[in-house]
């Protein structure tokens, strides 16, 4: 067993290692550094990559990553190597923010990035060429503001897509089989270009942002762990998840429901309940507590999200819901 | 009651026994339009006091408003009502748009510069309108604001001799919340002390007033109850509703004397992991919080200065903190011990 070495890491066959990959550089020249913390295995196996906070307010998986590899996997018993990058996109947390804020972009739209692009699209194309194109299975830990259930979406339509599906059942979460071809708008993710080059992807999301909670975290660690049993990195049989959430079908592609008017948004079911086409979904009332607008779903499905930016208010334009359809034939 | 008894604020006039809406315009903005304060009004049929109901002063702090809808709206029937309630659901509405708790343009928080400067900037000329306009023609002053979760709901409570102080710990103490004494303050002397508060200004002109505290960003139906509930009380308490006075649900009160709390603030950055829930007591020395780096190393450890209770654990929006960010509020107990003299804020 060789050393592993990734970005400024070095780590020796049964040891932890931290370092970090450059994603660009700022004003003052200092770099903007993407943390790593790798656990390298004594006996040969395949290569995870963990990512988290690729959102700034997205903080879950730092957490997470913090718990496999600090508390819940021992190297000197793993076969192959962890690679952990708990914070993706160093400049969105220092925001607080989803996007890297001076160039108003969402880097998880424009992997697998660009040598020569724009900051955005050069931290996408270094995490992508020195990272997660080493790894054998990619998790990329995402977060939804509360209310919302925990899932994961998963692509379809090529064989590393069906891999990276047997294992997200592993977690026993909701899974969105979000198909490209079906994307309005969510494409160009950290799980698309590692789909492109083969490599079987995932992207979880969990409860709250911008908050730690045991309970979405704890279930997401088991998952890893069943995931990395599977691969045959840990000498340990898979256990089956139990259930966490209560919807049993497949479901589809996130439809986004939109707010016309402003105002504090009133969501009328709770998340992980069915709804038909016509059903309200939430009111928006005005500062009078005069209700200005009835959200109505588009659609049959399941309320999964009922996404905020920080205040429960929105404005004409913002999604006030996520609707998602059962995936009918899969 | 006649003509004389239409209860007149900014562009409102309110008969008896009515709801009426309206907005105090507190300033103008690039493009000409106006900085609007939205007014709800509840007259009664027979005279009474004046009371204040504010909200969202700090932009994330919305519950508020929902306890105003409930209470103008839903809970209060004029007729039944001796007085008037001037509902404000959005008394920051530049700060309420951007989801700040301060006002974006000038980086203020408006509630040290009571009762405000017609010639300061934006938000002292914001707080002089809300004040001259709205709450000088008040005679009860609530003002509903909200702590980062997780937080423990509480009131804070000016102390003194002057009967207006004793007038206030009724007001306060309608609420059941845990109650967190401080000495009177002077105006406007900005971020140094916490002084210049909306209640402050009020108190100053004799008018009992309180600062609640419950949990921002969201509508939680647990604190628009409580809140509700505890307008209610104080309704009742100041003979302007008849009834019997409820016990406020979801809340607890901390019977020990409690004074104003101490924030601690970060030296490192990193992720917050909070070791003990709001409301639980602590010794000096107890450990209360800690930082982890990215990698996952303990970077700092918050022990609390002094014996009292936790009540919060502020952020900024992520539970992140970078140096200089306060990260703990634990109020003292008035008889406890304390090692150092913490700064004080809110």
């Amino acid at each position: 067993m060789k050393a592993f070495a990734i970005g400024s890491v070095q780590c020796e066959p049964g040891h932890l290692a931290t370092g970090h990959l450059i994603g660009g550089y700022l004003e003052n020249s200092a770099a903007v550094e993407v943390p790593l913390v790798v656990l390298h295995g004594t006996r040969p196996g395949p290569v995870l990559w963990i990512g988290g906070a690729l959102h700034g307010p997205e903080i879950n998986g730092i957490e997470v990553i913090r718990r496999i590899t600090r508390e819940l996997v021992a190297p000197e018993t793993l076969s192959g190597t962890v690679i952990g990058a708990p914070v993706q996109n160093p400049l969105s947390l220092r925001d607080h923010h989803r996007f890297i804020l001076r160039e108003g972009a969402d880097v998880n739209r424009v992997f697998p990035g660009k040598a020569l692009g724009n900051h955005t699209q050069r931290l996408a194309h270094r995490l992508f060429t020195e990272g997660i194109q080493r790894a054998d299975v990619v998790i990329d830990i995402h977060s939804n503001t509360h209310p919302a259930i925990d899932f994961i979406l998963i692509r379809g339509g090529s064989p590393a897509a069906e891999r990276s599906r047997e294992l997200a059942e592993l977690f026993g979460w909701t899974l969105v089989l979000s198909l490209l071809e079906q994307e309005q708008s969510m494409t160009g993710t950290l799980m698309d270009a590692a789909l492109a080059a083969g490599i079987p992807a995932m992207t979880l999301e969990l409860t709250p942002q911008r908050e730690l909670h045991d309970d979405s975290i704890s279930s997401c660690c088991a998952g890893v762990l069943n995931v990395m049993r599977e691969m045959g990195m840990l000498d340990e049989p898979t256990t089956m998840p139990v259930r966490r959430e209560p919807i049993p079908e497949l479901l589809g592609n996130t439809v986004q429901v939109l707010a016309g008017r402003g105002g504090f948004v009133h969501p009328l079911r709770q998340v992980g309940t069915r709804v038909n086409a016509g059903d309200s979904l939430a009111i928006i009332r005005d500062a009078y507590g005069d209700v200005v607008e009835t959200i109505v779903s588009p659609l049959q499905g399941y309320v999964t999200v009922y996404p905020r930016y920080a205040n429960q208010t929105c404005f004409s334009g913002q999604t006030v819901a996520f609707v998602n359809p059962i995936r009918a034939g899969a | 009651m006649g003509e004389e008894s239409v209860f007149r604020i900014a562009d409102i006039a309110c008969p008896p026994g009515q709801r009426a809406r309206g907005r105090i315009v507190a300033g103008w903005l690039d493009d000409g339009s106006p900085v609007e304060v939205p007014l709800l009004v509840l007259h009664g049929t027979r005279p009474g006091p004046v009371f204040w109901l504010g909200a969202a002063l700090h932009g994330i702090e919305i519950v508020g408003a929902e306890i105003i809808r409930r209470v103008v709206w839903e809970d209060v029937d004029p007729t039944d009502l001796a007085g008037t309630i001037v509902g404000a659901p959005i008394q920051n509405p530049l700060a309420f748009l951007d989801h700040r708790y301060n006002t974006p343009r000038d980086g203020l928080n408006i509630n040290r510069f009571f009762p405000g400067n017609p010639k300061g900037s934006i938000s002292e000329q914001l707080a002089y309108a809300l004040y001259t306009e709205g709450i000088a023609k008040s005679d009860i002053v609530v003002d509903i604001h909200a702590n980062t979760a997780p937080a423990h709901p509480f009131a804070i409570l000016r102390t003194g001799s002057d009967p207006v102080y004793a007038r206030a710990r009724t007001l306060a103490s309608a609420y059941g919340l845990t109650i967190l004494e401080s000495a009177p303050k002077p105006l406007s002397s900005g971020e140094k002390h916490l002084a210049g508060l909306l209640m402050d200004a009020a108190l100053h002109d004799g008018k009992p007033a309180v600062t609640l505290e419950y949990e921002c960003w969201t509508i939680d139906d647990r604190w628009v109850q409580a809140g509700t509930v505890g307008t209610l009380n104080a309704l009742k308490r100041f003979e302007m509703l008849p009834g019997e006075e409820q016990p406020v649900p979801f809340v607890t009160k901390i019977a020990e004397s409690l004074a104003v709390q101490v924030a601690l603030r970060a030296s490192a950055g990193g992720v917050m992991h909070h070791l003990t829930p709001p409301g639980t007591r602590v010794a000096v020395g107890e450990p209360v919080a800690r930082i982890v780096d990215l990698y996952g190393d303990e970077r700092e450890l918050f022990r609390s200065p002094v014996d009292g209770y936790v009540m919060c654990f502020p952020r900024y929006l992520n539970q992140t903190a970078a140096t200089g960010d306060e990260v703990v509020y634990i109020a003292p107990l008035q008889s406890g011990q304390m090692v150092a003299r913490p700064g004080v804020t809110a």
